[in-house]
């Protein structure tokens, strides 16, 4: 199985970023390996959009759950459409989120911020 | 004297200063003079040109619809997408209130698979007040942009002089409504506020060229930060309507001073004005 979640920094020790879309990095953890990878996230410089390019990059990379401390609505839309599970998680470091995930400590996601869209 | 058409734009950069105070009574000083709002997230001018005969049209703009069997999944579309309004999950998906209408994933299909379809953004109502045609442009709530409302209002316009009440600010809408105007009145607030998004709009009209005056609004009588700016870069102040009692109370309860003929008479006086400076400048004829 694949998880992934939002980072700013390069480094597991490092908290998740606590916005979605606009997060530099994802980081993406393999339960068979066991090993952290990070990948950009190019959605991060888009001038309108980010939240629904940032989840296609999520849906393009073939995860199984995707962790966020809050998500918006545009990206809670295009995940729906697809099997990807949404748990939600507190600020913590990327290393115990996964952690956490992989014993099935954390819940489904419950609400969906409305954010500022529209708002040019 | 036979005019070409002109047409002359009010606006301000911040709310709140009185391009629409201004732009009307502007209007209905000048005979059959064309009033357009094109405040179209929220238009108000309609409010001093009350009608019960409003005539309306839709403003239309075109989304992608797909078709699923001419579609083989290359994804061309969803790549272009600058406004990310495309998504790809097994097939493309339109977020309809992301997409911009620029028409672009119909171009860099090389399959067929994507026609374009109307879709409603807002109106454009027309009415009849005193003579003068009075035109609003509205948007549908939940849209992501105006412009092309603004374009259909101005399109709308059949009169000599049009008469232009801009959205605040100094944005792509703010653009738009300038957009092949003749001229400018920069309606300015004589405070902090009012003098520094002034200056926005003022760069917006030197970049584009844009021949234009000031007026200002509620002056105090005492800050002069307005005046020492128009003073030190030759500007022309085409009139200063003072901050008054009589003028605040005709206009909060939805009339317009320019009924009243010595009012009538000072809007006519800086329509003159602008004419002069028009004839000053070289795209005259």
């Amino acid at each position: 199985m694949k998880y992934i979640l939002a980072a700013n920094d390069k480094d597991v020790l490092a908290n998740i970023s606590p916005v979605f879309a606009r997060a530099y990095y994802f980081a993406i953890y393999d339960t068979e390996t066991k090993e952290v990878k990070f990948v950009e996230n190019e959605a991060s410089q888009s001038q309108g959009g980010a939240g629904i390019k940032a989840a296609q990059i999520v849906v393009d990379l073939n995860v199984d759950k995707l962790i966020v401390m809050r998500l918006g609505e545009n990206s809670y839309n295009v995940l729906k459409l697809t099997d990807i599970q949404i748990l939600q998680t507190p600020s913590d470091s990327i290393e115990n989120i996964f952690t956490n995930c992989e014993n099935n400590e954390l819940d489904e996601l419950e609400n969906i911020s409305k954010g500022f869209h529209g708002h040019a | 004297m036979v005019m070409p058409k002109l047409s002359i734009a009010f606006l301000s950069g911040k709310g709140g200063t009185g391009k629409t105070f201004v732009s009307t009574n502007f209007a209905n000083s000048i005979e059959s003079a064309t009033y357009v709002d094109t405040d179209v997230e929220e238009p108000n001018g309609q409010i001093f040109f009350p009608s019960t005969d409003i005539s309306s049209k839709n403003v239309l703009v075109k989304i992608p619809e797909f078709d699923r069997e001419k579609c083989t999944g290359c994804r061309a579309c969803v790549d272009f997408c600058k406004y990310n309004a495309l998504i790809f999950i097994k097939r493309p998906f339109l977020v309809a209130e992301v997409c911009h209408s620029c028409e672009g994933c119909y171009h860099v299909c090389e399959h067929g698979a994507i026609k374009l379809v109307n879709k409603k953004i807002g109106e454009v109502e027309t009415s009849i007040y005193n003579g003068h045609e009075i035109i609003s442009g509205k948007m549908e709530v939940g849209q992501m942009s105006g412009t092309p409302i603004i374009k259909s209002a101005k399109e709308t316009a059949t009169s000599d002089l049009i008469v232009v009440d801009c959205p605040p600010g100094s944005s792509c809408l703010v653009l738009e409504a300038i957009h092949s105007v003749d001229y400018c009145v920069l309606v300015v607030e004589s405070t902090s506020f009012g003098f520094h998004n002034f200056k926005m709009v003022y760069e917006i009209c030197k970049s584009l060229n844009k021949q234009f005056g000031i007026v200002i609004n509620k002056y105090d009588g005492v800050n002069t930060l307005v005046t020492d700016f128009a003073d030190k870069n030759g500007i022309e102040i085409l009139d200063i309507i003072p901050f008054d009692k009589e003028i605040n109370d005709i206009t909060s309860s939805g009339g317009l001073i320019s009924n009243k003929p010595l009012y009538a008479t000072r809007f006519n006086k800086m329509y003159h004005n602008i004419l002069k400076q028009i004839k000053l400048g070289d795209n005259y004829e």
